[in-house]
């Protein structure tokens, strides 16, 4: 009997035992794994405290900065002074960028810091060029309160960071978020000024313009259709599936053969602006002169003539060729049309959005001869050709002299202004493992 | 503010003359190079060529110049010069050659991120619905009310679900790589859009509000307010 009770006891304390070491692992567990967590929210707020940090003294510097610039009357201290907002202003965006606030509502503060970044590069390089500054410091004390504005803001922001796991949380997302100038604004890129200036982020390039496209009549979906069946005769199934507007199109899909198709024909003259087929490749039949020839003729059939290959690219079986423009003897990068052939000769895809939007007749006389232009590139290149050609160059069209040279193995295009001899763009050809050949 | 892939697009806009630089042509190789394909061989010319050893074309076709050249860079870092690109001369130029012509180049970054984002947002729609889709995180790129690089769009915190999940971080399959490719080559199938969203899981009131241009497979695109 005793006996029998002290192996009841030993089960008892046995099973107590082991509850008190399960419940203490558990409870370890807990504490670990909840630790671990805080940890992790602490690193997380951490950096997204830094980001807010970055953005405060990006904008912060950004305003002292302009407050230098309005009062300054040398341009050498403007320029180093615009050339610290431009990284202001990428440090300003990366900061923004890296917080966890939704998008729509930082897009214009985002837009503003690109393009104070933007303007300031831009009159970096008007200085470089010798042009007259008047137009960027006629600018300055506008940006600067913009930039004062948005600095108090943020500043005000700022005084709410450094709470427990304030970002992390979405805390005060509501107050953390508060970068539009007026939150009841609907539409909030007209809390900041319009910076027209010479760059790729100026308010004019918003303005996408399709000049001479636009003036075209407009046609109907039934008529588009038609000219989709026109261009390729075994396309059926055809069904308009949405409209584009850089510039109005109508868009459709369709099959053609075994494959999918999906065109986009222009509202304005009915342009086939692209086509794009899902093809695989399976065989290479054709070289390099064979497909820029079948290329060309699928252009011309498209409704693109007279047109130059300028550049042959080959990945995975299929090359793109690049077709341009050429008008009195002067290649046309503005005017491109782009062809993808596989190498077994089918068509696989067409665009030519560029073209519709640039091309035009233009006046297209250099000043100066190719000797004189050739002699504008350092003496260190070996020149393999030269040609006119037309440029876009920050919104603009440049006519230029395209210099092909090379220099230790490094291959080079040299454009070279044809009017003064200036150097306007310089580019270098490079290879990747796979993906053919591009300039940059 | 100008960029780098700012740079690029520019590049491809202009896609420069090739009167003086004669393109490439496809060819294939006998046992020389690990893999066997022109793409390998390929990869051996660019990287000599960059580098100042091979001054041939870049043709994927193995030949003396070639052979020449294998052997100089080999020469040149202390490796056994027998014109044979092993693992020893592979790393030595910093290359991982492919074991097959049809596996996707993963050389470049932008292209490589950019193809992710594509597989984890869009496999499994039509292809040109995955064209769409790097044609919306390009049009991000260069519009100024949004980060200047392919990385700072895709990883805006709460831009593409794919990150939040972790889908991101998945291998893309081949068809995923060239949508990619062709929307870095300037084809723009959404005609400029900004935003897309699948309308049987989107949740955001603010995405609803925005007007539908185009509507491919699951997703509907749209250009922004």
């Amino acid at each position: 009997m005793e006996e029998r009770k002290r192996g009841i006891w030993a089960a008892i304390l046995s099973a107590v035992f082991g509850f008190v070491i399960l419940v203490g692992c558990l409870l370890f567990g807990i504490f670990y794994i909840k630790s671990d967590h805080e940890k992790n929210l602490m690193k997380l707020e951490s950096a997204y405290q830094s980001s807010f940090y970055e953005l405060s003294e990006g904008v912060s510097s950004i305003e002292t900065n302009l407050g230098k610039m309005m009062v300054s009357t040398s341009d050498t201290a403007n320029i180093r002074l615009a050339a610290e907002n431009y990284r202001n202003a990428q440090s300003a965006l990366r900061g923004l960028s890296n917080l966890p606030i939704d998008r729509q509502s930082t897009a214009s503060t985002a837009k503003f810091l690109n393009q104070v970044g933007d303007w300031s590069d831009s009159m970096m390089r008007a200085a470089a060029r010798g042009d007259d500054l008047t137009p960027y410091r006629d600018k300055i004390e506008e940006i600067y309160i913009y930039t004062a504005q948005l600095n108090s803001r943020i500043s005000d922001m700022l005084a709410l960071v450094g709470d427990d796991y304030l970002i992390v949380n979405n805390a005060s997302k509501e107050k953390l978020s508060n970068f539009d100038y007026n939150e009841k604004s609907v539409d909030p890129s007209a809390e900041y000024p319009e910076l027209i200036y010479d760059g790729p982020y100026s308010s004019a390039q918003d303005k996408d313009s399709f000049g001479e496209l636009n003036e075209l009549p407009e046609i109907t979906e039934t008529e588009a259709i038609k000219i989709l069946i026109d261009a390729f005769d075994d396309v059926r199934n055809i069904e308009h599936c949405g409209t584009g507007s850089k510039p109005e199109c109508y868009m459709f899909t369709a099959n053609i053969g075994d494959d999918q198709l999906f065109a986009a024909i222009s509202l304005h003259g009915g342009k086939i602006l692209s086509v794009e087929t899902n093809r695989t490749i399976d065989v290479a039949r054709y070289g390099e002169e064979a497909i820029a020839r079948m290329a060309k003729t699928v252009a011309v059939d498209l409704g693109y003539d007279n047109l130059t290959e300028v550049w042959y690219n080959e990945v995975d079986g299929v090359a793109t060729v690049s077709l341009v423009h050429e008008q009195d003897g002067v290649i046309c990068y503005t005017d491109l049309v782009k062809v993808k052939m596989g190498l077994d000769g089918s068509f696989i895809g067409f665009e030519a959005t560029g073209y519709c939007k640039c091309h035009k007749c233009r006046e297209l006389v250099p000043v100066i001869s190719p000797s004189a232009a050739a002699s504008s590139v350092s003496n260190k290149l070996k020149i393999v050709n030269i040609r006119p050609a037309l440029i876009p160059k920050d919104g603009k069209e440049v006519l230029c002299y395209e210099v092909a040279a090379t220099f230790k193995g490094l291959r080079y295009f040299v454009y070279v202004d044809a009017t003064d001899g200036s150097e306007v763009e310089i580019m270098r050809v490079t290879e990747q493992p796979g993906q053919g050949k591009m300039v940059a | 503010m100008k960029k780098k892939i700012a740079i690029v697009f520019l590049a491809l806009i202009l896609c420069v003359t090739n009167v003086a630089f004669a393109g490439a042509k496809t060819a294939y190789a006998a046992n020389i190079v690990k893999g066997d394909t022109a793409a390998n061989i390929r990869a051996v010319q660019t990287r000599l060529s960059n580098w100042g050893y091979y001054t041939g074309k870049v043709d994927g076709i193995w030949g003396s110049k070639t052979l020449a050249a294998v052997k100089y860079f080999q020469r040149r870092n202390g490796l056994v010069a027998d014109g044979i690109v092993g693992p020893a001369t592979e790393a030595a130029m910093g290359l991982r050659l492919g074991s097959s012509s049809n596996s996707p180049s993963t050389s470049n970054a932008n292209l490589n991120l950019l193809a992710r984002c594509v597989y984890a947002e869009a496999r499994g729609e039509p292809y040109i619905g995955q064209v769409a889709v790097a044609a919306v995180v390009l049009n991000r790129v260069k519009s100024s009310s949004f980060p200047n690089s392919i990385s700072g769009v895709i990883y805006q915190p709460g831009a593409f679900t794919c990150v939040s999940d972790g889908q991101i971080n998945l291998t893309p399959n081949q068809s995923a790589y060239n949508a990619a490719r062709d929307a870095l080559n300037g084809y723009d199938p959404t005609g400029g859009c900004l935003y897309y969203y699948n309308p049987a899981t989107a949740t955001s009131k603010w995405i609803w509000s925005l007007k539908v241009t185009l509507t491919v497979g699951r997703h509907s695109f749209a250009l922004g307010k």
